[in-house]
């Protein structure tokens, strides 16, 4: 073949490769709590890929960054189709369902913070998992659980005297316990004979 | 926990010339897997991931989900605590813990990571392996656009990566492809096993010591020992740039025929399980091949042989496994067009055949070393090709050229000394033993040996 035609027939290639699209593979959650790690792909494209996705019965769904240690997005309805990752190789998945909060980037907990959060993983206790992490020798663990319908997140926070928790800005977070954000924030102080800060948050509209 | 009957087709396959005896271990309800980790049970069953996530647990009648929801696992190690694991996902090594002792990973914990992931598919992390000073490696490929060229804005990519035993990492070699495999021998030397890529011309093994360039120019940026060679070497032009990366790489241990398509690797640890192959490196070959390695050290070279030693396995298996009984364990990818493809198979090795079981370098040749007496050794036919990575992008394997060789047969005839003139290092010594006989007429069970020969004694 005259090297000449190669590089078009690349692009050719290149461009109906681009057209296949991936079958949907739909992965279901029954009666137990599912936790798929994957590149998460948004609906807008936004890929995020050190995502740990829980789907929990009764439809509502979320994503934890390993890598941020954030809840990133929560979403409503169906759990996820894994198509792209199964047939293209860890391509990613993509949340099905209503997208009920976003969160790219925001770290939650401004104080005592020193240094990046460092993510040390999950536990899984009846099926929900509890997610690790820390940040200098503060140590933090977030759980989720579902109640009235409602996404709630907990920090079981270790080590720290004082937390101050920062929601971001224009997200749907709303104590669990009445306290009012001030400024976008709660601040939480360590109570005598209590060895951890609690805040409780409900997610999503 | 969900247990499931396992039923073993007892349909036994010969495999390459009776080396091996295969037999597939049907897994119901868990059909058309691909296979992507093995590696041995604590309580003496073995673990097997899957590319959709999973790791099972596969034991004496029952089959149990271990754990779930990884991130395209492609390698697991067995810790020296019980109930631990290690697996390799996309993004870190984690360790696995079964708290309760349910057989039930309840810790996924975050214990090595490092390197740079932007949720691209072609950001693969191959190649698990640990030594016994508690370091883990894992090798990491090249981010790489739709169209083919490398994101060098993603860090630590084409590497291989050290993770300590507390979980600190550090970039242990640059210069990294397309690595499949890798292991640590009994005398703590680190082997990678690597296929054909766009520096290298074929599928080789590589001894990797820390700070070494394994050809590939794109990340040796990482390695802060040599980068700042990287502008000089940029200065120069076309065969001199690539001849000025080739003084810096290292040199295959073992390199494979061209047609070689690796896909992992395991040692024998054993200790005398495997009769004559004992701590020996047997190598998958995705075609239906088997390779054996064994590698002998030079000075401070370690060099080797490989032998064709299995033909006409089943195609993809990717994984292979010995468990402590010296029993192997394939692991098979889903392959397109064969719809019961993807699984398990359990193999025993023909131990007491006749077989070309070493070859070393001597002064002025080689030594051969056989299972059984030889017959005689005038069907041997030996040739060499000269292998050089400076000629261009990739390097090239010259044509073999017959060898006019003497020899010495022993007065057991278990060793044959082949004695040739002017060895030259950068050389590949083919030796063909298709026509081979032991002195009871039985065939040889090896087909061919190549020594790579980078070091002369």
């Amino acid at each position: 073949m005259p090297r000449c035609l190669l590089l078009p027939l690349f692009f050719v290639i290149f461009s109906l490769n681009s057209f296949v699209s991936a079958k949907s593979d739909v992965l279901k959650v029954d009666s137990e709590p599912v936790i798929y790690r994957t590149v998460l792909i948004l609906p807008d494209g936004q890929k995020l890929p050190n995502s740990i996705a829980v789907g929990l019965p009764g439809g509502q769904n979320f994503a934890f960054d390993a890598e941020k240690c954030i809840l990133t997005v929560a979403w409503k309805g169906a759990f996820l189709d894994i198509g792209e990752d199964l047939q293209f190789g860890g391509s990613g998945s993509k949340p099905l369902g209503k997208i009920s909060y976003v969160n790219a980037d925001h770290f939650p907990i401004v104080d005592p913070v020193k240094g990046a959060p460092k993510f040390g993983g999950y536990r899984i206790f009846k099926g929900f998992p509890t997610f690790i992490y820390s940040t200098g020798l503060t140590k933090v663990k977030v759980r989720f659980n579902v109640v009235d319908g409602k996404l709630i997140q907990s920090f079981l926070i270790v080590n720290a005297n004082f937390v101050k928790y920062k929601k971001a800005e224009g997200q749907h977070v709303k104590s669990v316990d009445g306290a009012e954000f001030v400024d976008g924030m709660i601040e939480k102080t360590q109570q005598p004979g209590k060895l951890m800060l609690i805040f409780e948050f409900e997610v999503g509209k | 926990m969900r247990y499931i009957l396992i039923l073993f087709i007892q349909t036994i396959f010969l495999f390459g010339g009776e080396s091996l005896t295969l037999t597939k271990v049907e897994l119901p309800d868990l059909t058309s897997v691909s296979v992507s980790g093995l590696c041995e049970d604590h309580s003496g069953g073995i673990k097997f991931s899957t590319s959709h996530g999973d790791i099972w647990s596969l034991k004496e009648g029952g089959l149990s989900l271990y754990a779930s929801g990884l991130q395209d696992p492609t390698g697991l190690l067995k810790s020296w605590r019980e109930g631990q694991y290690f697996a390799l996902q996309r993004s870190e090594i984690s360790k696995l813990v079964d708290e309760n002792r349910d057989d039930k990973a309840d810790l996924f914990e975050s214990f090595g990571k490092g390197w740079g992931f932007t949720g691209n598919s072609s950001e693969k992390v191959t190649a698990l392996a640990n030594d016994i000073d508690g370091n883990y490696y894992a090798a990491t490929s090249l981010s790489l656009s739709a169209d083919g060229y490398a994101n060098m804005g993603v860090k630590r990519r084409g590497v291989v990566f050290k993770v300590d035993y507390i979980g600190e990492s550090s970039v242990y070699a640059t210069g990294i492809e397309n690595v499949v495999a890798a292991e640590v021998t009994t005398d703590s030397e680190l082997v990678l096993a690597s296929n054909k890529s766009a520096y290298q011309f074929s599928a080789a093994l590589y001894h990797v010591e820390e700070g070494d360039f394994l050809g590939n120019p794109l990340s040796l940026k990482e390695d802060k020992t040599k980068s700042s060679l990287l502008p000089k070497i940029m200065r120069s032009q076309g065969k001199d740039r690539i001849a000025k990366f080739a003084q810096l790489r290292k040199l295959p241990s073992v390199v494979f025929p061209a047609t070689a398509e690796l896909g992992d690797m395991e040692m024998d640890q054993t200790e005398e399980k495997l009769g004559p192959y004992a701590g020996q490196l047997f190598i998958t070959d995705t075609s239906g091949l088997l390779y054996r390695a064994h590698l002998d050290k030079v000075g401070d070279v370690v060099q080797g042989a490989v032998f064709t030693m299995a033909k006409d396995l089943p195609k993809a298996l990717g994984e292979v496994l010995i468990n402590a009984e010296g029993q192997f364990y394939f692991g098979q990818n889903v392959v397109t067009d064969q719809p019961s493809s993807g699984g398990l198979f359990k193999a025993e090795l023909n131990k007491s055949g006749f077989d070309l079981k070493e070859m070393k370098v001597i002064q002025g040749g080689f030594k051969l070393e056989f299972t059984q007496p030889l017959k005689s050794f005038e069907e041997i036919d030996v040739s060499i090709a000269k292998y050089e990575f400076v000629s261009s992008k990739s390097g090239s394997m010259g044509e073999f050229k017959q060898a006019k060789p003497s020899f010495k047969l022993s007065a057991d005839k278990l060793s044959l000394t082949i004695l040739l003139k002017d060895l030259e290092p950068q050389t590949v010594v083919k030796v063909n033993c298709e026509k081979l006989m032991s002195a009871d007429g039985k065939p040889s069970l090896s087909s061919m040996a190549y020594y790579t020969l980078n070091k002369i004694p």
